[in-house]
């Protein structure tokens, strides 16, 4: 099926490379919106060619390189799948830094005020059913903002990108905090 | 494709092509299958394809089986197989006992195969760390076994149902065996068995039950029953209301009832756990699309009880629970050596990561991540002139690495003598397709490489790893407190740090009573260190950075001014 997805030119073996863009890894244009099924069936096509059970009892040569091939792929498909992870290699394909990765302070104030917000609401909540209501309610928060960065990347705004994906940040963040709140009732 | 149970004696299989074969290396049975033709076979030992997992000796030779009786022998060594070197009986170890149930699996295979057997696929609990799964390949290469693979067995399982019924959609796989409970999440599609989230516990299984219904009898009889007589009424009561029975002598009985109540917490635990693996993948219960049910303690009528209520549906049993492992195990063999359209994709189950400061564990891969991978993170010097790192790798989902699971650890040396935090030390994990570990780093400065593969490190006790295991997700909230109190002393130290240094440096740059303000913060922050109190360090690190900040400023203008005139900065 690799086979197929050369010939129709979606997938070029040579950008099989740990420095490609996940995007060029998995065969798909650079989007925050990419079709789920669409990803899903050039993940499993690449894997069925790349992974190590396709190549047991070749030269280790070839089950090194097939280890390291089917680990990137493993690795591109994380990043697309997760909205954060995908808005931040879309800011890398635009050659600019991520914020809030290291010599990249933050520096949205009223954000930062926000988030405190957000920790003291979730600190105060009582019940497990409250804890569910608040994510539910980021879960939402985390969609919109997804649509807002979408429309940023297709105006190519880089600026707001950078905006809407550090938002989009400490609402995972939040989210995460929220599942760990959980445990301790 | 139909289950076929070869007659002893019965051999009629003289392929000119090398057999692989599949071994499901159980805690108390296993079980040693292959393919042939369109068919699996599971090979029959003394009656019965279930070779119980124990090791005995007549005449200084290892007997294996049956003919090694719990009295003579020694059972569930397969539970100790995260302390692969520690001398169980007559001087052996966990490894060597399992080779030679993999010697005696081996010779049966070739026995009905006719022909002589060197490769196989072995699955082990999904929820094994790295210690024990390299053990297992050195139990096989024990036995003169290559290993084309290990996998987990629910993965194992969940291909042998996936190839009979062509299904489609998420699947649970509960699989609760003699010594360790494991549930996967698994999405069908495509011929794909793509595995998406994987939990577990290594020390729950039937041998907690039996042991359960021994004590039953001690607290109620008196009676000191052995295990096997436990197992007979457990095994009894899967399909009649009581048990009645006697050990040595002593009349004993067991309800439903009385058992269900033993086991109710068991049963509780991995319902629970379950809850976790559907949390995990942001999956909810109608989402399933069935309930496959796996391992000989499934047969607990409120066990299959207990799984229908979680999930709301009837759980699927058409398979033995116990061949089903090998059974899969055998069609990937198949796999691996003929070719195949299936392909099943599987995840590491537990995060690894290395040691940070202040005894934290920075985690590198989180679980559930597929496999394989390779991921690469920076690390950096933490004092000035730093030449040497050491690097520990741990495993658990602890925050800290006294309660994960230490893997290994080395020494990177030859560092360039830097300022903190200047050095580039990348550290880069690889998980390969069996889900074991190497861990390479290397100076991006200089470029000083080191890299080892993870050998076990036996520090830990077995009631070390049973903490680290339950733990993970119970404490995690008292974890993420005592991170933070952790995370406020290195803070609190560095501030320290610099600012006694530069005082010093730089006496004729403090003003007249700045340094008695400094000298009491200095006092007050490091007398707080003492008292735990996280809010009060951290509003103290504020209120000397603040107080300590226009000093900073002329230490700066004064390099600044040094850099201008050509001399070094200090």
């Amino acid at each position: 099926m690799l086979k197929n997805l050369l010939k129709a030119g979606i997938v070029d073996i040579e950008t099989i490379r740990p420095q490609a863009t996940p995007f060029a890894l998995l065969g798909l244009e650079p989007t925050f919106d990419i079709d789920p099924k669409k990803l899903e069936f050039h993940y499993f096509c690449l894997q069925r060619e790349l992974h190590p059970d396709r190549f047991v009892g070749k030269t280790a040569h070839e089950v090194q390189s097939s280890q390291m091939m089917s680990s990137w792929v493993n690795i591109a498909y994380r990043k697309l799948k997760d909205p954060v992870l995908r808005a931040q290699s879309l800011i890398k394909i635009m050659g600019a830094a991520v914020p809030g990765e290291k010599d990249t302070p933050i520096q949205d104030a009223a954000l930062l005020v926000q988030v405190m917000e957000w920790r003291e609401e979730l600190e105060g909540l009582q019940s497990p059913g409250d804890v569910d209501d608040f994510c539910l309610k980021f879960q939402d928060k985390l969609y919109e903002l997804g649509e807002q960065f979408s429309a940023n990347w297709k105006e190519r705004d880089i600026k707001s990108m950078k905006q809407s994906y550090l938002q989009m940040i400490y609402v995972s963040k939040i989210m995460e905090d929220a599942k760990d709140q959980k445990q301790k009732y | 494709m139909l289950l076929q149970v070869l007659e002893p004696g019965q051999s009629s299989f003289q392929s000119k092509e090398a057999v692989a074969v599949g071994i499901d290396l159980g805690t108390t049975h296993s079980v040693v299958a292959f393919v042939q033709g369109d068919e699996i076979f599971t090979v029959p030992v003394e009656g019965s394809p279930l070779v119980p997992s124990v090791v005995g000796w007549r005449d200084g030779a290892a007997v294996v089986g049956k003919g090694a009786t719990p009295e003579n022998g020694i059972s569930s060594f397969k539970r100790f197989m995260n302390r692969p070197l520690e001398k169980l009986a007559n001087g052996k170890t966990p490894v060597q006992l399992s080779a030679e149930v993999l010697k005696s699996l081996k010779h049966h295979a070739e026995k009905a195969l006719g022909q002589t057997v060197q490769k196989a696929v072995i699955t082990v609990p999904a929820y094994f760390d790295d210690t024990a799964r390299q053990a297992t390949r050195d139990a096989a290469a024990l036995a003169g076994l290559s290993v084309l693979r290990l996998i987990n067995e629910p993965t194992a399982a969940a291909l042998s149902y996936g190839l009979d019924q062509a299904s489609e959609g998420l699947y649970i796989i509960y699989d609760l065996g003699g010594g360790t409970f494991d549930v996967s999440l698994l999405k069908m599609s495509m011929g794909v068995f793509q595995v998406l989230a994987t939990c577990g516990d290594i020390e729950l299984g039937g041998d907690d039950i039996d042991e359960a219904i021994q004590h039953f009898w001690k607290e109620t009889k008196d009676v000191v029953a052995d295990q096997s007589t436990a197992r007979e009424a457990k095994e009894f009561l899967s399909n009649n209301a009581s048990w009645k029975g006697e050990f040595l002598g002593k009349k004993l009985g067991l309800t439903e009832a009385q058992l269900n109540d033993l086991i109710e917490t068991f049963v509780q635990k991995t319902i629970s756990i379950c809850g976790r693996v559907l949390a995990d993948v942001g999956a909810v219960i109608h989402d399933i699309q069935g309930v496959v049910l796996v391992g000989g303690s499934t047969r607990l009528k409120s066990v299959k009880r207990a799984v229908h209520a979680f999930f709301e549906k009837e759980p699927l049993v058409n398979l033995d629970p116990d061949q089903v492992v090998a059974r899969g195990a055998a069609l990937q063999a198949h796999a691996l050596t003929q070719g195949s359209d299936t392909l099943l994709l599987d995840v590491a189950s537990l995060s690894l990561g290395i040691e940070t400061m202040g005894n934290l564990v920075e985690k590198i891969i989180p679980r559930n991540t597929p496999i394989p991978t390779t991921i690469a993170q920076e690390f950096t010097t933490y004092q000035d002139g730093q030449t040497a790192m050491k690097i520990h790798v741990v495993q658990g989902e602890r925050e800290f690495v006294s309660e994960c699971r230490s893997l290994a650890e080395f020494v990177l040396t030859d560092i360039p003598p830097m300022v903190a935090g200047a050095a580039r030390i990348q550290v880069t994990f690889d998980v390969d397709a069996d889900g074991v570990l190497t861990v390479s780093a290397l100076e991006k400065i200089t470029n000083t490489s080191q890299r080892i593969t993870v050998k076990p490190s036996y520090g830990l006790s077995h009631a070390d790893l049973e903490r680290m295991i339950y733990e993970g997700f119970e404490k995690g909230a008292e974890d993420i407190e005592k991170r933070l109190l952790i995370e406020a002393g290195v803070e609190a130290d560095q501030l320290l740090q610099s600012l006694k240094t530069t005082m010093e440096a730089d006496p004729d740059l403090l003003e007249p009573g700045e340094e008695t303000i400094l000298k009491e913060g200095i006092k007050t922050l490091e007398f707080s260190l003492h008292q735990g109190d996280r809010q009060k360090i951290k509003g103290l690190i504020k209120d000397l950075s603040l107080k300590s900040q226009p000093f900073a400023e002329r230490r700066i203008g004064r390099s600044i001014q040094k850099r201008l005139v050509g001399q070094p900065i200090i």
